[in-house]
């Protein structure tokens, strides 16, 4: 299998934000492996996998709540196994865990634990309470899942962080808070200069913010790369059901998954693997399929969810896809 | 929007100060006993005070054993302050302080300080009684004493230690507390 890394990813110079390196964790029932990523500052990297595929327990890895097996993790070049306080004082987070006080006010629980972080001021909580549209003498256990996000997001903002870590915010919001929460993130990471892990199952806003993409499945990194050398790279390929039998019957290394029905198939292409002398282009490439289906198959640009789709279902039939 | 993110160094607060502030801070962070707390504690107190002035010291194990069941339940009062109840679950703050930049060894540090100041109350209550009743004529053995103080400071640290390792291990761990005080009880009689 093809070997596909960006200088982006999991290597380069490392110019503050977040850096993994080899990131391991043993459980008894799950184990990570080897994971590595930067995501540098003013930078979004989308987290994609499935259920029980290590997303949260990568975030909690880097919230510093679990301790790793191995690797390390670097914070704006703070070595978090040697200093894990300051390492997490530059980290704000959305998760889904009872981490604040549910019985007092989203005032008090700022004040509460905004006074361990140097850069938490009670202006800035009350200017980002107010911006989320969110009451400070209300109770957290009172406050709905999608104002919970809002509440974590308020208080991460109002310290200032070099690193923010969004575990699935977008699932609990509604489509006009979902767009203002995401027109709002985009805002304070270019602003900020902030480094943001977004784990999420809503590719939709995965496309929208993120720069960086990786794929996760069964605790291993699948894939990853920049949003546009992942849509430049892949496309889907859409014909009638002979056509799809046709190429089904071939495994063809380039086909990485694909869906055949009785009206039509479906497939991921990875142009990254067409014979070298096509120098990756359909137009040059005279793969095996494509000699004998010629125009019976259509191109489409492919989308995050179908891409997982294929990756995860086919990837595993024709092996891994990793960094190049 | 934009100018939420602007960084104005004058807006620190005064009391943050992660380092310098860090016990100070992690001291705000527990549950505060109300008064209804310190009630239940001078209460407490009171009534230990009078069985202990009273006990029969001709018995070997009933004041050792009750003074060790008391320093328990003393430890368990001061020791609550570093859990919450939330909905219908009794959560330890120590799980929470994972998530923040708060060193856990100082968290566990000031848990301890907070256990031994309760225990050292404890055996000032003790001793204040043996010197009294020496003074009133009424002299406790040497063993008796030395027994009453051994078995407080074991049920004291056996409790304290017990709470510990639960809240290391977390929230899932809570139905084991009773059984380790009730084996901290049992050790207690061994001595």
């Amino acid at each position: 299998m093809e070997k596909v890394k960006e200088s982006s990813l999991a290597g380069g110079l490392h110019s503050g934000g977040l850096k993994v390196e080899g990131l391991s964790k043993k459980r008894r029932w799950f184990c990570l492996k080897d994971i590595s990523f930067e995501v540098p500052p003013g930078s979004i990297l989308g987290l994609l996998g499935r259920n029980g595929s290590g997303k949260t327990t990568i975030m909690k890895l880097l919230a510093g709540h679990t301790t790793r097996s191995h690797g390390n993790i670097f914070v704006n070049h703070v070595d978090m196994g040697k200093d894990l306080v300051l390492a997490q004082s530059q980290i704000g987070f959305v998760l889904d865990a009872p981490m604040f006080l549910e019985a007092k006010s989203l005032w008090e629980n700022g004040r509460i634990f905004g006074r361990f972080y140097p850069e938490f001021t009670e202006k800035g909580w009350k200017t980002w309470l107010s911006a989320c549209g969110l009451q400070k003498s209300d109770l957290l256990g009172q406050l709905s899942k999608g104002d919970r996000v809002k509440f974590q997001f308020a208080f991460a903002m109002s310290h200032h962080p070099k690193v923010l870590l969004l575990d699935e915010p977008t699932g609990n919001l509604d489509p006009v808070s979902r767009k203002e929460f995401l027109n709002m993130l985009l805002e304070v990471v270019e602003n900020g200069q902030i480094s943001v892990l977004f784990s999420s199952h809503l590719t939709t806003d995965l496309e929208q913010v993120a720069d960086q993409v990786a794929l996760l499945d069964q605790g291993e990194i699948l894939y990853s790369s920049s949003m546009g050398q992942l849509f430049s790279r892949y496309c889907l390929i859409k014909g009638g059901p002979r056509e799809g039998e046709q190429i089904q019957a071939r495994h063809y290394p380039e086909i990485v998954g694909m869906k055949v029905t009785q009206v039509g198939f479906e497939a991921l292409l990875d142009k990254g693997k067409l014979p070298k002398r096509s120098g990756n282009s359909l137009a040059n490439a005279t793969p095996g399929w494509q000699a004998e289906l010629g125009n019976q198959v259509v191109y489409e640009e492919t989308d995050l969810s179908r891409w997982m789709y294929y990756m995860v279902k086919g990837g595993g039939r024709h092996g891994k896809v990793v960094s190049e | 929007m934009g100018r939420l993110c602007q960084n104005n160094k004058n807006r620190r607060m005064p009391h943050t100060a992660p380092e310098g502030g860090m016990w100070q801070n992690i001291r705000r962070l527990g549950n505060r006993s109300g008064r209804s707390g310190k009630m239940w504690f001078f209460l407490g107190g009171s009534v230990y005070f009078m069985v202990l002035y009273t006990g029969d010291y001709g018995e070997p194990a009933y004041l050792p054993n009750l003074s060790a069941v008391a320093a328990m339940a003393l430890e368990l009062f001061v020791l609550l302050r570093f859990t919450v109840w939330e909905g219908e679950h009794w959560r330890f703050l120590y799980e929470k302080v994972k998530y923040f930049p708060i060193s856990r060894k100082a968290y566990l540090l000031s848990q301890a300080a907070l256990a031994g100041k309760a225990l050292g109350l404890q055996l000032l209550v003790q001793w204040t009684v043996f010197t009294g009743r020496a003074m009133m004529g009424q002299r406790i053995g040497v063993g008796s004493m030395a027994m009453v103080t051994l078995c407080t400071v074991a049920g004291g640290i056996w409790c304290f230690l017990s709470f510990l390792g639960v809240s290391i291990v977390g929230e899932r761990a809570w139905g084991l507390l009773p059984p380790l005080l009730l084996a901290g009880i049992g050790i207690v009689n061994l001595l």
